[in-house]
């Protein structure tokens, strides 16, 4: 049977020469239609008649966001690019293009390419070439989430991060929160930095390699990077899911342990109102969630905040079945919860979540007052807080260093 | 993603745990909140301008000084005392010209000789020194009674002498009129010996020194202090 393939190649002399050679001969691809541009491709892609499309790099609009509506639809991809342009080849494969020739490779082994690419499905068959090393690391990724209703995810993110690089380990933290982002202020970092939305932008557009990811990172210290997040919630759509998976894989090559402030909401009721390809808001907290190694959900010991933790802990395992997450309970404190605080906070998520196990975090609001009074971390602010002892036992486990180990600094 | 908390083997292993020298792609570093600090740079600069200020205007107000030290009398001197450095003060003045008719502080005029009267707190005046001093020095005794109290060297004394005569009439002479003290010595008290009397010394012209000193020897001595004319 003959593969029904999709032109969408700029150079028009060039793709008639292509377009009838491959028509002409018995290379098992019949073309069922010759796009002039990215919304006429991705219309065409949409109706399901092909299976596979022979694209220039050079395509105007051509994007990650494109070609993942492309993998939606089940189309395998062929990218073409001028002989020897090395840069529009490192550039479609940061996109995730598997197969890329030479224009001039001859529609033979073009034809060769698109059978293997629409020959699909697969996505563990090896690509013609291996991956660059990188694109991607061994780096640990750790998603802090947790319910709404401000239980103290950038603050159990910003300290985890900064103990675990003053235990020695090279962080970058990133604030993802689509919701409304505080990662800079509560650092008290001063300059307008772009941050993770243009990490994004620059990943969308298969710019960002790990030496980019650097350059618009900050470093709060040597081992301590931030990427900042969006300045305003309305910028919501520029953090689109497949960028942030990006993101997020430039940072494990960058990084030893890459610490994530996600926004709360797991929803994605843009789903029900639509049956297009929107942009979802929460799609960048669950790309977050999905990627990382460690979800570390983030609950407040009262009453309301363990109401909150458990019906959010249920959402996470109706959206995102496979993952566990690592429950903290925040702010414990005697008085609103009776008796013997923790036991009865690790008693009612037994109960009501069937969470096994729970890290306790003490309150220490004079410590933490005294923190974001200076935009200062915990550890730089007050060291000897049992907070941010606690803080650095948990920062250790997450990193998978001993809690001891490295140079204790102050800064 | 692994799926779980749990981390692989491979990954615990791979965590590189590089310093910030090895650092191939640094990061820019982040600016933050300082806490005010008291060295501040303004503080700095206005300490430096409180200085500045201070030196410039001390060295403008000293350029503008154009007075010159002279030398003044402490008290009133009589015409040939012999000047004293406890007799004379440093002033200040302006002199706009003709600074050269007083004396400068650069020579002590002390073992100098006054030609004529200087009030107190008068400049002394070049013209009115004489370097060489005439006459010999004698010394007046006289009971405390006989003196007022408040002669000083610089006054000038009239010395009377007081003889018997053999009929037993008084006779008074005045044997020295309007010279000059050049010193006094009020008596010691000591716990051995006592000097009674007072002892004045004045400089008078050889040929008076024989009347003076045998009307010290035979007569009653009396010392009148001049108030300056």
């Amino acid at each position: 049977m003959s593969l029904p393939v999709l032109t969408a190649v700029t150079d028009a002399e060039w793709e008639s020469e292509l377009v009838a050679a491959l028509d002409s001969g018995d290379h098992g691809v019949t073309i069922v239609r010759r796009c002039v541009d990215v919304a006429d491709l991705l219309a065409a892609a949409s109706t399901g008649t092909a299976r596979a499309v022979v694209l220039s790099a050079d395509l105007r609009r051509l994007d990650r966001e494109v070609l993942s509506r492309l993998q939606a639809a089940r189309v395998g991809v062929v990218g073409l690019v001028e002989p020897g342009d090395v840069a529009a080849e490192h550039r479609l494969r940061q996109l995730g293009v598997r197969h890329v020739l030479p224009s001039d490779a001859g529609a033979a082994v073009v034809a060769e390419s698109l059978v293997r690419a629409g020959g699909v499905a697969d996505p563990d068959e090896p690509p013609d070439k291996p991956p660059e090393p990188e694109l991607s690391g061994p780096g640990r990724v750790v998603a802090v989430w947790g319910p709404t209703g401000a239980p103290g995810r950038t603050t159990v993110a910003v300290a985890v991060a900064d103990e675990a690089a003053r235990l020695g380990v090279p962080t970058l933290l990133i604030d993802a929160d689509v919701y409304g982002g505080v990662v800079a202020q509560v650092l008290g970092i001063l300059d307008e930095s772009p941050g993770v939305a243009a990490a994004a932008r620059a990943d969308n557009q298969g710019e960002l390699d790990v030496a980019a990811l650097a350059r618009l990172a900050r470093a709060v210290n040597p081992r301590f990077r931030v990427l900042t997040g969006l300045s305003r919630a309305d910028r919501w759509p520029e953090l689109r899911p497949d960028p942030v998976r990006g993101v997020l894989e430039r940072a494990r090559a960058l990084v030893a342990l890459t610490v994530v402030d996600c926004g709360f909401c797991v929803e994605e009721d843009e789903e029900l109102s639509f049956d297009t390809a929107v942009p979802r808001r929460n799609g960048a907290t669950l790309t977050v969630l999905e990627e990382a190694d460690i979800v570390v959900a983030v609950g407040a010991a009262d009453p309301v905040g363990i109401q909150r933790l458990v019906r959010a802990l249920s959402d996470l395992a109706d959206r995102l079945p496979g993952i566990q997450p690592r429950v903290v309970v925040n702010k414990l404190r005697a008085g609103v919860v009776p008796g013997d605080p923790a036991g009865e906070v690790a008693g009612a998520l037994r109960r009501f979540a069937a969470v096994q196990r729970i890290d306790t975090l003490p309150y220490d609001r004079a410590a933490l007052d005294r923190a974001l009074a200076g935009g200062l971390t915990l550890g730089e602010a007050v060291p000897s807080s049992p907070l941010r002892q606690a803080l650095t036992r948990l920062a250790a486990e997450l990193a998978g260093v001993p809690a001891e180990a490295g140079p204790r600094r102050r800064s | 993603m692994t799926g779980s908390g749990q981390v692989t083997e491979a990954q615990r292993s791979a965590v590189p745990t590089g310093t910030a020298a090895s650092d191939p792609r640094p990061s820019p570093l982040a600016v933050r909140l300082h806490r005010p600090s008291w060295l501040d740079l303004r503080l700095v600069i206005g300490l430096l301008l409180v200085l500045v200020s201070v030196l410039v205007g001390a060295r403008i107000v000293a350029a503008a000084d154009r007075t010159t030290p002279v030398w003044a009398v402490r008290s009133e001197l009589a015409a040939g005392t012999a000047l004293t450095r406890a007799d004379l003060v440093v002033v200040r003045m302006r002199v706009s010209a003709g600074a050269d008719r007083y004396l400068a502080t650069a020579r002590s005029p002390a073992g100098l000789t006054l030609t004529r009267d200087v009030g107190a707190g008068e400049l002394l005046p070049a013209a009115a020194l004489r370097a060489r001093s005439d006459g010999s020095l004698v010394s007046v005794p006289v009971s405390p009674q006989h003196v007022p109290p408040t002669v000083r060297a610089g006054q000038r004394i009239d010395v009377y002498a007081t003889t018997k005569e053999p009929g037993g009439t008084l006779r008074t002479e005045r044997v020295l009129a309007g010279v000059p003290v050049q010193e006094v010595r009020f008596p010691s008290r000591g716990a051995l010996s006592a000097t009674a009397e007072v002892a004045l010394v004045v400089r008078v012209p050889p040929e008076s020194a024989v009347a003076l000193v045998r009307a010290l020897r035979s007569a009653e001595i009396d010392v009148t202090a001049r108030s300056r004319p």
